[in-house]
C-alpha cells in the first residue's frame, strides 16, 4: 500500500516536472520555419535542462522580428542576414548557416540546374518537363509565401519577384500558377508528393527529410553541389545565415541560445542539415 | 475406310481443327489482352482507392502537426496515387485526368493545412480541413463510380466470354458428334457394301447351286473347282468331296481311252466351246451315267494377259432321252409289226380258205376210216384256229374309224351287263354298281366301246373261276373326264406281268383260248376316244381296270 502510494506520488511529481508547463511557457520563440524544427528540438533540451517550457512557433523570419519587437516572442528566428536597420536595435546570434536548394520529385531525372532554367521555370515560361528531361509531366512550381526569408533569398537569386504588390524583378515575376507554401516541410512534402513539382527549401530541411525517406532530391545549382563546404565557403550560390535575435539578451534567452551553441546543439544543427557556426558567439 | 471416304472426313475434321484453333487463339487473346487488362484496371482502381484512403488516414492521424514522419508518409502515398493514375490513363484517360486534378487539389490543400494550425490560424485551418474532407469525398466518389462502371464492364466481358465459350463448347460437341456419326456412317456403308458383296456372291453361288442343269468348273490342272447341287445329287458325292478332286474320279474309264478326253479338250481350247459332246460320268456307287456336255473355256485378264482360267461344263443327263429313244424305236417296231401283221393276215386268209374248203370236200371221202376222219377234223380245227388268229390280227391292225354318238354311260353299262348276264350267273359272280349321279353324256362309238367293256368283264370273269364280285363304278372326277372302273376279286396279275398286259399277244390265260390281243385292242379303242385305260392288280386280291373317258365337249379327231 505504501509502496503504491509512493510510486503514484513520484509519478505525479515527475509528470509535473516534465509537463509542468500547463503554466505559461518561460520562453516564446517564433520566426523562420527553417529554424523552427531545430528550435523545437532545442526546446526539448531546454525543458529537460531547465524544467521550463519553451514554445516554438513558425510564421516566417519577418514574423519573428515583428514578434520580438512587439514582445509577443522572446526570441526571433531569422533565416537571413539582418538588415542594417534591424541590426540597429536587435541583438543576434548566427548559430549556423543554411542554403536554399532547389528540390525536385525523386522521379525527375534531372540532377542539376542553372539560373537560367530556374528563371524560365519559375517565371512560367516552361510548362512541361519534356524539353528538360524528356518526361511528359506538367511543371508544378512550389514557391514561398511572402514574409518568408526563403522567398526573399529566392527573389534575390533569381531576379523574379513575387507577383503580388511589388515591382517587377530584374527577370520578371514569379508565375501566378506557382503554389505558395508556408514552411519548408510543406514545400518538401508537396514536392515529394507530386511528380512534376519543383520547389526551393532550406538545405537543412531537405537533407533531414531526405534521410527520413522523403521522395525528393537536391539539384546541383550552377554546377555547385550543396555540400557543407560549399555552403561554408560561400561557393554555393544561395546561402544564408541562421540567426536568433532579441533586443537584449536576458538570462532565460541566453540559456536557450546557449543550447544552440553547445555540443548537443551543434549536433542537432548538423543533424538538421545546417552548418554550425563554429565561430559564433553572442554579439552585442 | 477408303480414300474417298477419308477425303470426305478430312473436311469436317479440318473445320473442327480450324475452329478449335481459332477459338483458342481468340480466348488466348481475349484472356491475355482484354480480360487481363480489365482485371488489371480493377486492381489498379482498388490500389488507387486504397492509397487515397491511406493518405487520408495519414492526414487524420498526423498531418495536422505536419510531423516529419507523417509528411514523408503522405508524400509517399501521394506519389503512389499519381503513379496509379498515370497507369489508369491508359484505360480511362478522361476519368484519370479528372481524378488526378481532384487529387492534386486535395493534396495541395492537405499539405498547406499544417502551417495553418502551427501558426495558430485555427479558423482557416478548420475551413481548410473541411475542404480537404470534401476533396477526399469527391475523389472517393469518382473512384467508386469508376470502379462500379468498370466492374460492369468486367462482368459484361466475363459474361461474353462465358457465352462464347458455351457456344464454342456446343459447336465443338456438335462437330465431334457429327464426325463420330460420319465415321460410323462410313463404317456402316462399308459393312453394307461388304454385305451386298457377300449377298451378291451368295446369290451367284445359289444360281450355280440351284441350277437344274449339272454344272462343273474344272481348273486348268484338271481338278474340280466348283460343282453345283445337281451334279452332287447325280453323282452321289457331297460337295466337299468333289471340290478339288481329280476329274478322273467322276468320269468313267472309257472316256480316257485313246486320249479321247484330251483330244476333246484340245478342240475345246481352240474353238472356245464345244456342244453336245458325249461323256460318261461315274457315280460314287460306280454307276455309269451318260451325259451330253456343253463346254466352254473361262478366260481372265484382257488383251495380252488373257489366259484360260478353267473350263465350264454344263451337262445334261441322257438316260431319259435314251429311254425315250428306246421307246420310240419300240413303238415304231410295233407299228411296222402291225402293218406287217395286217399284210400277212390278208395273205394267209386265202390259203386258209382253200385249206378249209379242201378239208370239207375231203371229209365225206374219209368217212370210212375213223383215223382219217380224225386227222381231217384236226386239220379243220387247226385251220379254224389259224383263221381266228388271222381275224384277231386284222382286228388289231385294222384302221378303225369311229362313229361317235352321245352315250349315256349308266344305261350303256347296264346294256353291256345284260349281255353277259348268263355268264355272270353261271360263274356265280356278283355285280356291285357304284354309279354317281348327274353324269354327263360322253361321245363314244357304242359298238367299239361295248367291245372294250366286254373284254374287261371277260377278263374279270376268267380271273374268278370260283366266283366273286365285279364292282362297277362310274365317277366324274373333273369337268372333263368320267371314270369307269371295274374291280374284280380274282386271282390278280403278278406285278412283273402287269406292265405287259397291253402288249399284243401277251396273255395270262392259255394260248389256245385267247390270242392275247384283247386289252391291247381295248386300249387302242379307248385311246382313240381320247381317254385312257390303266390296269392295277394285286396277286391273290384282284384287279382294277380304270377307263377315263372325256366328256362330250372335247373334240375327238378321227385318226
Amino acid at each position: 500500500m505504501k509502496t503504491i502510494l509512493t510510486m503514484a506520488l513520484s509519478l505525479l511529481l515527475i509528470a509535473n516536472a516534465v509537463y509542468g508547463g500547463s503554466a505559461a511557457p518561460a520562453i516564446r520563440v517564433s520566426g523562420a520555419s527553417t529554424i523552427q524544427p531545430l528550435a523545437e528540438k532545442i526546446a526539448e533540451l531546454y525543458t529537460r535542462k531547465y524544467r521550463r517550457i519553451a514554445s516554438v512557433q513558425g510564421g516566417g523570419s519577418q514574423a519573428g522580428i515583428d514578434d520580438v519587437r512587439s514582445h509577443t516572442s522572446d526570441i526571433g528566428m531569422v533565416s537571413r542576414v539582418l538588415k542594417k536597420e534591424e541590426k540597429s536595435w536587435l541583438n543576434f546570434t548566427t548559430f549556423g548557416f543554411d542554403a536554399v536548394v532547389f528540390i525536385v520529385n525523386i522521379s525527375n531525372p534531372l540532377s542539376r540546374i542553372n539560373k537560367g532554367t530556374v528563371v524560365e521555370l519559375f517565371r512560367g515560361d516552361i510548362k512541361s518537363w519534356k524539353k528538360l528531361n524528356g518526361q511528359d509531366e506538367a511543371v508544378l512550381l512550389v514557391s514561398k509565401q511572402p514574409g518568408r526569408s526563403t522567398l526573399e533569398l529566392f527573389e534575390d537569386y533569381s531576379g523574379l519577384k513575387h507577383p503580388v504588390g511589388r515591382k517587377k524583378g530584374v527577370n520578371g515575376l514569379i508565375s501566378m500558377d506557382a503554389l505558395e507554401i508556408g514552411s519548408n516541410l510543406e514545400s518538401a512534402t508537396l514536392v515529394g508528393g507530386v511528380p512534376g513539382a519543383i520547389g526551393y527549401v532550406s538545405v537543412g530541411t531537405a537533407n533531414s527529410l531526405i534521410s527520413q525517406g522523403m521522395p525528393v532530391k537536391i539539384l546541383t545549382l550552377d554546377g555547385v553541389p550543396a555540400t557543407k563546404e560549399n555552403i561554408l565557403n560561400k561557393s554555393y550560390p544561395i546561402s544564408r545565415e541562421l540567426n536568433l535575435v532579441r533586443p537584449e539578451w536576458d538570462q532565460k534567452s541566453r540559456e536557450y541560445i546557449d543550447l544552440f551553441l553547445g555540443d548537443e546543439g551543434r549536433k542537432l544543427i548538423i543533424n538538421m542539415g545546417f552548418v554550425p557556426n563554429l565561430k559564433s558567439e553572442i554579439t552585442k | 475406310m477408303n480414300c474417298a471416304e477419308k477425303r470426305q472426313m478430312i473436311v469436317p475434321i479440318l473445320v473442327l481443327a480450324f475452329f478449335i484453333s481459332a477459338s483458342f487463339l481468340w480466348i488466348f487473346y481475349f484472356h491475355n489482352y482484354q480480360l487481363k487488362r480489365i482485371i488489371e484496371t480493377t486492381r489498379l482502381l482498388n490500389v488507387i482507392s486504397g492509397d487515397i484512403r491511406e493518405l487520408n488516414r495519414t492526414v487524420q492521424s498526423g498531418i495536422l502537426t505536419l510531423d516529419d514522419k507523417y509528411a514523408v508518409q503522405s508524400a509517399g502515398y501521394s506519389l503512389k496515387v499519381f503513379a496509379g493514375l498515370a497507369r489508369l490513363e491508359e484505360t480511362y484517360p478522361d476519368k484519370a485526368r479528372i481524378i488526378e486534378a481532384l487529387h492534386m487539389d486535395y493534396y495541395v490543400k492537405l499539405v498547406s493545412i499544417g502551417s495553418l494550425f502551427i501558426e495558430k490560424r485555427l479558423d482557416e485551418g478548420r475551413r481548410r480541413l473541411n475542404e480537404i474532407e470534401a476533396g477526399y469525398t469527391k475523389i472517393d466518389y469518382e473512384i467508386s463510380r469508376l470502379t462500379a462502371a468498370h466492374s460492369n464492364e468486367y462482368r459484361t466481358a466475363v459474361r461474353n466470354i462465358n457465352i462464347f465459350m458455351a457456344s464454342a463448347a456446343i459447336v465443338f460437341v456438335v462437330m465431334v458428334i457429327s464426325i463420330i456419326k460420319l465415321f460410323f456412317y462410313y463404317a456402316k456403308k462399308r459393312r453394307e457394301a461388304d454385305l451386298a458383296l457377300v449377298e451378291a456372291k451368295a446369290y451367284t453361288d445359289n444360281i450355280i447351286l440351284s441350277m437344274a442343269d449339272i454344272l462343273m468348273v474344272i481348273n486348268p490342272d484338271a481338278t474340280i473347282h466348283t460343282v453345283n447341287h445337281a451334279l452332287c445329287e447325280m453323282l452321289g458325292y457331297p460337295e466337299d468331296e468333289l471340290t478339288g478332286a481329280s476329274l478322273e474320279m467322276v468320269l468313267a474309264e472309257e472316256v480316257f481311252i485313246n486320249g479321247a478326253l484330251l483330244k476333246t479338250l484340245l478342240t475345246l481350247m481352240e474353238d472356245g466351246s464345244i456342244r453336245d459332246h458325249q461323256v460318261v460320268f461315274k457315280t460314287k456307287g460306280g454307276e455309269k451315267i451318260p451325259v451330253s456336255i456343253h463346254a466352254s473355256v473361262m478366260f481372265t485378264g484382257n488383251g495380252e494377259q488373257r489366259r484360260s482360267n478353267g473350263i465350264i461344263w454344263v451337262a445334261r443327263d441322257l438316260r431319259e432321252v435314251m429311254e425315250l429313244q428306246k421307246q420310240l424305236v419300240h413303238s415304231e417296231k410295233m407299228a411296222s409289226l402291225g402293218t406287217m401283221a395286217t399284210g400277212v393276215a390278208h395273205e394267209i386268209k386265202n390259203p386258209l380258205a382253200i385249206i378249209h374248203q379242201g378239208v370239207e370236200y375231203l371229209k365225206p371221202s374219209l368217212s370210212a376210216d375213223p383215223l382219217l376222219l380224225d386227222v381231217a377234223s384236226q386239220i379243220k380245227d387247226a385251220v379254224l384256229r389259224a383263221d381266228r388268229i388271222v381275224k384277231g390280227l386284222m382286228v388289231f391292225s385294222r384302221q378303225t374309224s369311229f362313229r361317235f354318238e352321245d352315250t349315256e354311260l349308266t344305261l350303256f353299262i347296264e346294256d353291256t351287263l345284260m349281255l353277259v348276264e348268263g355268264q355272270l350267273k353261271m360263274k356265280h359272280v356278283g355285280v356291285v354298281r357304284q354309279f354317281s349321279q348327274g353324269l354327263p353324256l360322253i361321245k363314244a362309238d357304242s359298238t367299239q366301246m361295248m367291245q372294250v367293256f366286254l373284254n374287261v368283264i371277260e377278263n374279270a370273269l376268267e380271273a374268278m373261276p370260283d366266283g366273286g364280285t365285279i364292282t362297277v363304278s362310274l365317277k366324274k372326277p373333273s369337268a372333263n373326264f368320267v371314270i369307269v372302273s371295274f374291280v374284280d376279286t380274282g386271282q390278280g396279275i403278278p406285278e412283273i406281268k402287269v406292265l405287259k398286259v397291253f402288249e399284243p399277244f401277251f396273255t395270262t390265260k392259255s394260248k389256245n383260248a385267247h390270242a392275247g390281243l384283247g386289252l391291247s385292242i381295248a386300249k387302242g379303242i379307248v385311246d382313240g376316244h381320247g381317254g385312257s385305260l390303266s390296269v392295277e392288280s394285286e396277286e391273290g386280291k384282284g384287279t382294277r381296270v380304270t377307263i377315263a373317258l372325256p366328256v362330250k365337249q372335247k373334240e375327238i379327231t378321227d385318226d
